[in-house]
């Protein structure tokens, strides 16, 4: 292969606007739910209204009295039998509790029968008429419950999740100063704007297609081959637009099952979109946690010792940890920690990643106490996290350096731009007219998550470029970044440029989740689109008739939709290289293992499993780094905080849009805002269902509640990651944000809220 | 969604002329259809009454007469209410999202069912305005946003509308016009306390439709409405007041107080304004007025933080109307 020179930049961390945009804008995204499919029958889902017990019967006489049902299938109908599949993390499955197995409930909301009708009408009405018997058993529906004990503690232990370093206890006894406090975090749900969503249409017994929204290209052919024992490449995903996922379109969840067993039975395509209301129920929520601290401070402030018993709800059967201790682990300079994570069962169904999983409730813990610590030891918050701030070569839980760290230049352009040196220490101390003013900040940080992956770049005979990447588009911009990449590495107009995901049949990727798909993905595109021009270039370069027969190969450059010796008119367009070929197209796939990955990581990826370099590989610990502070006016009689202003300095590697990547840090942020002061998933403590399963009542803020919000992004390449030195954004904005408002709130009204959300009954 | 009939009238006799056994009117339908979604509103008939000439806002005896099927957003932007009800443009704007309130009517405004989850959700056994009979899920659960005033031991559901706070401190009247004739009836009366029959929420007969609200000359033009709620638009109230003062020589002459958000109807307070009237208007006056209109509140645990922020929430709301500074 022939080395050679620049080709310079233009499109790479520029402000590009998303490609995809007109399409969205204009209507013309199809989205799971859209699909036109000839033949179609309409699936409704029906949910349990119990949270445990069995289902004595399911009378449905006056549903298959409905004109236009076609069949009512639940755990009745005999030959719905499923082969057994693992949870996630374990398996690709959101859950390993199948629907229609037996007439157990184990969780509220679980899948329990499903109407299929010639309408959504008829199979709606239908789904009404179902007279169904329960015999409810007890059952512990929240975090709070569940603590009491599990019914079946005997039989299945909680899984505990430790880490131990130095001498934890010692060091508390003798720390100059120790405090202790718990920090709550409740369940949140997903609330992707697009509903989860299942077309299915069966070719034959063995071969199928699926429209979904998903994450995941490859979960869905991963439990079928279990459950149903296909061929995964024999299950064809079709996914181009995602309106959202956040985690909870990541991994397989039983309604997609139900809609494959109705189309299996009925022998046509069955379409079933969940409700707003079942998306609270069996597609996982972030689980609700406690985080437990003993902490030890040196006479100098310094963090001494940390003790942190955490806690996290899980479903009833699998085991999915909400490792709110993995930021403590890791982000202040400490020698002794010990830290011991319980989780605990529930019948609220199970639980699944959501943004940031750990990091953003873990962080909302270790930030307000990092708050209150300084308090206790007389620093300004931000002098107190410089105090402690873990050396650039030493990540406190591995002692390896970081791959690159600059989370002092985060706090330092963060505090800038903020003015946070203006801030007066006591709380109540500054006002605009009555209104209390609070100023808070913290610190944020996310790990590294990279995959093996694999793309194709292709030259179509008019010159326009083709990328393929099985990979997704969950709303943040991959088609924007992956045509960028190509466009830069090919010297064409970003216009020439179309960019093919959401399509198991395409190159196969990992998940795209843990901020991985810029970097993993984007390697693959970058490896694919200059294998493409190295290839063309050897063409040419061999080929007598060409201009460029004979030139060096170190001195081209590819630009104007070809490639010219550098500083002259002498080279060709790509069109007249293929052409000589007597191609009509000509294709360079590539594969990529990231830094500190291997062979093997590339085979799992081929094979549908979960390829996941982790953040601490041998040699660095490598973690993007923020600091994000916070603004809130809180009316002094009526206690209602308002976030006025919010600025996050990130350190999130190399940005390839700065226009996509800060719209992921600031929506990152915003939902930080969220977390802190509006949402929570209220459960009804009777009967263990959700009492607010829809977004009036849901809340999330609109845009009446957020005031200013920056991002800046450092922009350093971290090179240990991947050639191209990114390493994500989509999480790290979050992480953080919800301590720095709840921090602010506390200096601005005094009252410390160890629980979110921040209401105003807490704080009046 | 169950079926239903559905019938279009071109006018009021038409729509009067057929009630019957589950029988709904259907305006801009943005309670009606939410709940047959959730299968709450079983309705055997429907009869779209939005072709029926009832929307004009008109000059009334020094007052205003607001067709029931105007729309939320006419009347908030209509010039006579700006001038005359601030607190009910405020309360209007206040309200739901713009999308809302362009849909929903006055009239349907006035019959908006509660937010209580235990209501609006099948899925739970209890809830005796429901279901009679049931229980009340609220009670024993989660509350926080329920009522503390006019609550009854069979309901606590809150009344979620800000327009109707405003009406009911506006005096406003109701015109009822039924297969036997027009009959008028003040908001305040129309919709009934809990009681031991909560599914009674309001003095409606048989086929019964409402044409028109009236309301008379205001007592002064100056008018507060005040939402206090968790996020700053598209949310209900936890607490809310439209107040309306005249104030003379520093003597408050005339007093309209209504809360939102804490009652089990747009509550009216006599006792505060019993509290205000004749007093100097004062902070000391519009405390002793807060404190009055909450005496008999009878909260529960999670919605006991209503009562002291909807005394604030009255002193602050009086203070603007009447012009004085914290």
């Amino acid at each position: 292969m022939t080395t050679q020179g620049s080709h310079p930049q233009k499109y790479v961390g520029a402000r590009v606007s998303r490609v995809d945009g007109p399409a969205k804008v204009r209507g013309e995204a199809t989205y799971t739910a859209e699909f036109e499919v000839p033949n179609l029958a309409h699936a409704v889902l029906v949910s349990a209204t119990i949270a445990h017990g069995r289902i004595r019967k399911i009378g449905d006489e006056a549903a298959r009295a409905v004109p236009g049902v076609l069949d009512v299938l639940s755990h009745q109908t005999p030959g719905l039998d499923l082969k057994d599949v693992k949870g996630y993390p374990r398996g690709p499955a959101g859950t390993a509790i199948l629907p229609f197995q037996n007439g157990e409930v184990l969780f509220r909301g679980q899948p329990i029968a499903v109407v299929v009708a010639e309408s959504l009408e008829a199979a709606r009405h239908a789904a009404l008429l179902l007279d169904i018997e329960y015999a409810p058993d007890d059952f512990r529906a929240t975090l709070e419950e569940g603590r009491r004990g599990w019914p079946f503690i005997d039989k299945k232990k909680p899984r505990q999740l430790q880490h131990s370093r130095g001498d934890a206890s010692r060091a508390l006894k003798d720390a100059a100063t120790t405090f202790e406090a718990s920090y709550d975090t409740p369940v949140q749900h997903h609330n992707p704007m697009e509903m989860h969503a299942v077309i299915a249409a069966w070719d034959g017994e063995d071969r199928l297609t699926l429209y979904e929204p998903t994450q995941w290209m490859q979960s869905a052919p991963g439990v079928l081959a279990q459950t149903l024992g296909l061929d995964p490449d024999h299950v064809h995903v079709i996914s181009p637009f995602v309106g959202g996922g956040f985690g909870n379109k990541a991994t397989t969840w039983p309604h997609l099952l139900v809609t494959v067993l109705a189309a299996r039975v009925l022998g046509r395509p069955v379409k079933l979109v969940l409700t707003r209301a079942q998306m609270f129920a069996a597609v996982g929520y972030r689980a609700a946690t406690r985080t437990s601290y003993r902490v030890g401070l040196d006479a100098g402030g310094q963090l001494a010792a940390v003790d942190l018993q955490a806690e996290s709800q899980t479903g009833p059967v699998d085991l999915f940890p909400e490792q709110v201790g993995n930021v403590a682990k890791m982000l202040y300079a400490n020698e002794n920690m010990d830290l011991t994570h319980t989780m605990i069962r529930t019948h609220a169904g199970p639980n699944i990643m959501m943004r940031a999983p750990g990091e953003a409730p873990g962080s909302f813990g270790l930030e307000v106490l990092m708050d209150e610590l300084a308090e206790k030891a007389g620093l300004d918050p931000l002098a107190f996290r410089r105090l402690n701030h873990a050396p650039e070569n030493q990540d406190p839980e591995s002692g390896l350096p970081y791959s690159s760290k600059h989370l002092l230049e985060c706090y330092e352009r963060g505090a800038a731009a903020f003015g946070w040196a203006r801030r007066t220490p006591q709380p109540g101390s500054m006002r605009d007219g009555r209104t209390l003013i609070g100023w808070g900040m913290a610190t944020a940080v996310y790990p590294v998550y990279t995959s093996a992956a694999t793309a194709r770049a292709r030259l179509c005979g008019d010159g326009r470029i083709e990328i393929e990447a099985g990979s997704h588009d969950i709303g943040t911009g991959t088609y924007s970044i992956l045509a960028q990449i190509a466009a830069d590495e090919l010297g064409v107009d970003i216009g020439q440029v179309g960019v093919k995901l959401g399509d198991s049949r395409l190159p196969k990727n990992g998940y795209s989740g843990g901020s991985r798909t810029a970097g993993s993905v984007g390697s693959a595109v970058q490896a694919a689109a200059s294998g493409l021009r190295q290839e063309l270039a050897d063409l040419a370069l061999g080929a007598p008739e060409s201009p460029l027969h004979g030139a060096a190969p170190v001195d081209l450059e590819a630009r104007d939709g070809g490639l010219y010796v550098k500083g002259s008119d002498r080279g060709e367009r790509y069109t007249t290289i293929l052409k000589r070929t007597g191609r009509d197209q000509y294709d360079a796939y590539r594969e990529t293992i990231p830094n500190g990955g291997s062979e093997k990581d590339l085979e799992k990826l081929k094979q549908g499993q979960e390829s996941s370099v982790e953040a601490v590989t041998e040699r660095y610990a490598r973690y993007s780094f923020g600091a994000v502070f916070a603004e809130v006016r809180v009316d002094p009689d009526f206690l209602t905080p308002r976030v006025s202003r919010l600025v996050g300095a990130f350190d999130i590697g190399k940005v390839l849009n700065a226009k996509t990547a800060e719209s992921q840090l600031t929506g990152g942020m915003i939902w930080g805002v969220s977390a802190a002061l509006h949402e929570v998933t209220h459960t009804d403590p009777r009967t263990g269902l959700i009492l607010n399963s829809n977004l009036a009542d849901y809340h999330v803020p609109v845009n009446a509640d957020i005031g200013e919000v920056q991002a800046i992004m450092l922009d350093y390449p971290d090179y240990h990651v991947s050639a191209m030195g990114v390493r994500g954004a989509g999480e790290i904005g979050i992480v953080g944000t919800a301590a720095a408002v709840a921090n602010a709130v506390y200096h601005a009204t005094g009252k410390r809220v160890r629980e979110t959300p921040i209401t105003l009954d807490k704080l009046l | 969604m169950r079926p239903f009939a559905y019938r279009r009238v071109e006018d009021v006799a038409g729509a009067v002329g057929q009630p019957g056994e589950g029988h709904r009117f259907l305006a801009g339908g943005t309670t009606l259809i939410d709940l047959m979604r959730l299968d709450v509103e079983r309705p055997a008939v429907v009869t779209d009454i939005t072709r029926v000439p009832l929307a004009e806002i008109t000059e009334h005896e020094g007052g205003v007469r607001i067709g029931a099927l105007a729309s939320m957003t006419q009347v908030a932007e209509h010039g006579l209410i700006a001038e005359r009800y601030p607190a009910l443009r405020e309360a209007l704007l206040a309200s739901a999202s713009q999308q809302l309130r362009n849909m929903a009517s006055m009239g349907g405004n006035v019959m908006q069912r509660t937010r209580c989850p235990y209501f609006r959700d099948v899925a739970f056994p209890s809830c005796n305005k429901r279901d009679p009979g049931s229980g009340c899920g609220a009670r024993a659960g989660h509350h926080r946003k329920q009522a503390i005033l006019g609550t009854s031991g069979a309901c606590i559901a809150e009344h979620a509308s800000d327009a109707s706070v405003a009406l009911v401190a506006y005096d406003a009247v109701l015109t009822l016009q039924g297969p036997g004739g027009e009959r008028e009836v003040p908001l305040r009366e129309f919709n009934l306390l809990p009681g031991d029959t909560p599914q009674v929420e309001h003095d409606l007969r048989e086929g019964e439709l409402i044409t028109a609200l009236t309301l008379p000359a205001p007592i002064a033009r100056s008018g507060v409405y005040l939402k206090i709620r968790d996020r700053q638009s598209y949310e209900f109230a936890l607490s809310s007041a439209a107040v309306v003062l005249r104030v003379e020589g520093g003597i408050i002459g005339a007093a309209r107080v209504a809360l939102g958000g804490v009652g089990t109807v747009p509550w009216r307070s006599p006792e505060a304004e019993a509290a205000l009237t004749g007093q100097p208007a004062t902070l000391e006056t519009f405390q002793t007025a807060a404190r009055a209109a909450l005496a008999g509140a009878e909260p529960l645990e999670e919605n006991a933080f209503k009562v002291p922020l909807t005394e604030r929430v009255i002193v602050r709301a009086l203070m603007q109307a009447a012009g004085v500074d914290a």
